[in-house]
């Protein structure tokens, strides 16, 4: 008769540490070059926030002055007005990007001739550097010696008394539309992937039982592509808060502040200021609010569709 | 009467005496003689320079000549070249950040306190004075003012800098049309005086207004295909809004800081020229607010635009036909004033050179900005292709600048010309006078309430003193 019974494994610190430390010291070195390239910078940073910093005299961070970086940031009515201003520009393209988005990967979402050359063509503007677009953009539509402007709208007697990065709302307005027009192809190519991976039994299902294509769609393919949706949505609403390139070149914030987005005002404050405490309070202050806005909808993502 | 043959041991004492006078003289003057860069950068041989500038069109020019020093000194030239905004950022970051990337770098001069004064850039009087480094041609007071005293000399008699660039403003005007003689019959009828280069602002306005026209107009008996403009204005949320506006206060007779150094950006004068200089819209182009002073540039390559406040570099690109539309219509004169009375300047930039603290090579950079901003390089520049600017009086003898007629009024913005001041936090006021203004501009608030708002900035960042630290005998706005 055999003994089946498995030998006892004697406990010791190397098997304890083998079985319980093991997994980390795998991840050790990942979470090591975190700790530098992410969590050092972002607790010194803090720390910055806190002193007077002024690298043209010292050299390095000087005495602690309380929260009068926060005070004087608080104090220059651009943050704010650069805040509403960003806002306005990410609550109003990312909608319509997803919306175009959506809408053109429906259209795409079928087998027609040339389909792939039509998709490759369409993703163009996504895959441009933003600073390529930006000046592409501000040599079609500077006024007036832009190629669109100067070559085909006054040909025909238009526009020829709009600025149109000269005017605080039609600024906007075409900060706006560039964003559009480089972030939608990006939406439509995760949407058509999306499109491309739903199942095709409730289909047929939904098929036999006669609902028709309005029922199709909005009971089974909306609810099959949300997860898609929500996380294109999280993805841009992000990222558009960053906008930089493309408002640098154009307009450089201007006329006055009528385009100034928070990246524009950091950088200014930043790198022509060289005001770097008050640079930090401001990073500070955007992380906080960030962290506070997103890390709800992502909590809210998991619970309610379990993503992510 | 005296003859050799009377007094022979006089003549030979006089002999003796000249020919050791000669000899003394030949051993005084061996060393300018046996002086070479290329002996001096021997001991460098081999050793690399950064040099950090910002691209201008007669940077061009420049750019063979300092590859020809690399040649004849074997020390390796490396130049980087940024557009003015990235070059401000990137000079800056690499001075504050003392990483020592740049050797040499091309300099704002109003960032003389912040990078100067602050010990980020050298002090050049050592290696000026050292024997083997200083070329004794180099003659300091040949060079043109305020290249030298007001941009590179600080108090003590501490040199930061070498003239390097002498970018000034001055007035552009079409001399074809001015000299068309139905326009200027239609001119006098109008106006009731000739048509001539607007020496006031009343005759800039009165020659902006006459020749806009629309499309299909005539304009010198050729009939217009597309709209024309009298005049040409800057009014981009960037740096060179600043640079016109200040040239119509100048003009105008305004100061924006008094002899204290207290601003006065919101007094009556200011907000009469601010004024008047927006109403000179109604004559531009559109997009006046997102016309930076390049995109102004690339309008009057188009040749519809009769007048403006252009650079004077670009007076040698926009002759060049495979980039302009108007070569050789443009000619050049002192910047319009209120009072034709008044003393003309203009707006002006230097930008010299300067040598990073945190250089390896300080010699050899010393060398090579010694060697640009010398007699023989300035006006090989000048002379080359492409053309460039004078900085030394030397240098005004040379063919191209008797002849092109952009150099006269040069010389003229100068001698009352305003420049950037250097106090700490100007840019952050700079900034500001580009957001008032363009808000203003662009109805968003009244022009009071503009330069209000600047008045106050300028008054919490430099309420009185020096206006160019480290520069007590510089102020640029009431001289």
């Amino acid at each position: 008769m055999t003994d089946t019974t498995r030998p006892e494994v004697k406990r010791t610190f190397g098997t304890h540490f083998l079985r319980v430390g093991y997994p980390y010291f795998l991840l050790a070195p990942s979470l090591l070059v975190l700790l530098f390239v992410g969590v050092y910078p972002f607790v010194s940073m803090i720390v910055l926030s806190f002193r007077k910093l002024d690298f043209r005299r010292l050299g390095r961070a000087g005495d602690f002055i309380g929260i009068d970086n926060y005070r004087n940031l608080f104090d220059e009515p651009v943050f704010f007005s650069s805040l509403k201003t960003t806002a306005f520009i990410v609550f109003t393209s990312v909608p319509l990007e997803l919306v175009l988005g959506f809408a053109m990967a429906y259209l795409f979402n079928r087998n027609f001739p040339l389909k792939r050359l039509a998709v490759t063509i369409t993703i163009i503007p996504t895959v441009l550097a933003p600073i390529a677009i930006a000046v592409m953009w501000k040599i079609l539509l500077a006024t007036p010696w832009g190629f669109l402007m100067y070559n085909v709208f006054y040909r025909f007697g238009m526009f020829e008394d709009v600025s149109i990065f000269g005017s605080p709302g039609l600024a906007l307005a075409a900060v706006i539309a560039i964003d559009v027009w480089e972030w939608t192809p990006f939406m439509f190519l995760v949407f058509l992937a999306g499109f491309g991976g739903l199942p095709q039994r409730p289909y047929e299902a939904a098929a036999i039982d006669g609902a028709s294509a309005w029922q199709i769609f909005w009971y089974l393919t909306m609810p099959l592509l949300s997860p898609f949706i929500l996380v294109m949505l999280f993805i841009r609403l992000i990222d558009a808060f960053k906008i930089f390139d493309t408002i640098y070149v154009l307009t450089n914030g201007g006329p006055g502040v009528a385009t100034e987005s928070i990246s524009i005002f950091a950088y200014r404050f930043t790198f022509e200021y060289w005001k770097l405490g008050e640079s930090s309070a401001f990073a500070v202050v955007i992380f906080l609010l960030f962290f506070s806005v997103f890390g709800f909808l992502f909590i809210q993502l998991q619970k309610r569709y379990r993503i992510f | 009467m005296f003859t050799g043959s009377r007094k022979p041991h006089l003549v030979k004492q006089y002999t003796l005496a000249l020919g050791l006078g000669a000899m003394l003289g030949l051993a005084a003057a061996q060393p300018a003689l046996g002086w070479s860069v290329e002996e001096a950068a021997a001991p460098y041989k081999g050793s690399t320079l950064k040099v950090g500038i910002a691209f201008v069109p007669v940077m061009e020019g420049l750019l063979p000549l300092m590859e020809e020093f690399g040649k004849r000194t074997g020390i390796n030239v490396k130049v980087e070249q940024f557009t003015h905004g990235e070059w401000d950022a990137k000079g800056d970051a690499d001075l504050y950040s003392r990483t020592g990337y740049f050797d040499l770098l091309m300099m704002h001069h109003n960032r003389a306190q912040d990078w100067a004064g602050n010990g980020h850039v050298l002090w050049i009087n050592d290696l000026m004075n050292d024997p083997k480094l200083r070329d004794l041609d180099l003659d300091p007071d040949d060079f043109l003012q305020p290249l030298w005293d007001d941009y590179c000399l600080f108090d003590g008699g501490k040199l930061a800098c070498y003239p390097f660039m002498n970018f000034q403003m001055v007035y552009w005007y079409r001399k074809d049309f001015m000299e068309d003689k139905g326009e200027q019959a239609a001119f006098k009828a109008k106006y009731g005086y000739d048509l001539a280069p607007a020496q006031t602002f009343a005759q800039y306005r009165d020659i902006a207004e006459f020749f806009t026209r629309k499309k299909g107009e005539k304009l010198a008996g050729k009939t217009l295909e597309e709209n024309h403009y009298g005049v040409g204005v800057v009014g981009k949320r960037e740096q060179s809004l600043t640079w016109e506006w200040y040239n119509i206060l100048n003009g105008w007779g305004a100061t924006v800081f008094d002899e204290s150094g207290k601003p006065s950006f919101n007094s009556p004068m200011v907000t009469e020229a601010t004024k008047w200089w927006l109403s000179l819209r109604d004559y531009a182009p559109p997009g006046v607010t997102e016309a930076g002073f390049i995109d102004l540039f690339v309008l009057m390559t188009k040749g519809n635009i009769a007048q403006a406040i252009q650079w004077v570099d670009f007076a040698f690109a926009i002759d060049i036909p495979a980039v302009s539309k108007a070569v050789g219509v443009y000619s050049y004169a002192p910047i319009p004033r209120r009072e034709a009375s008044m003393a003309p300047g203009g707006w002006g930039e230097a930008e010299p050179l300067v040598i990073s603290t945190y250089s390896k090579n300080p010699e050899a950079a010393y060398l090579l900005m010694q060697w640009l901003a010398s007699k023989e390089t300035n006006k090989r520049w000048l002379e080359g292709p492409g053309h460039g600017l004078p900085l030394r009086k030397s240098s005004l003898s040379v063919p191209i600048v008797q002849q092109h007629s952009v150099f006269k009024p040069l010389l003229m913005s100068m001698e009352h010309g305003w420049f950037d001041p250097s106090f700490t936090d100007y840019n952050q006021l700079r900034e500001e006078i580009t957001i008032q203004i363009t808000g203003a501009a662009a109805g968003s608030e009244s022009i009071e309430e503009a330069l209000a708002k600047i008045q106050a900035l300028a008054e919490k960042i430099h309420p009185g003193g020096d206006i160019n630290p480290g520069q007590a005998h510089v102020n640029q706005f009431t001289r």
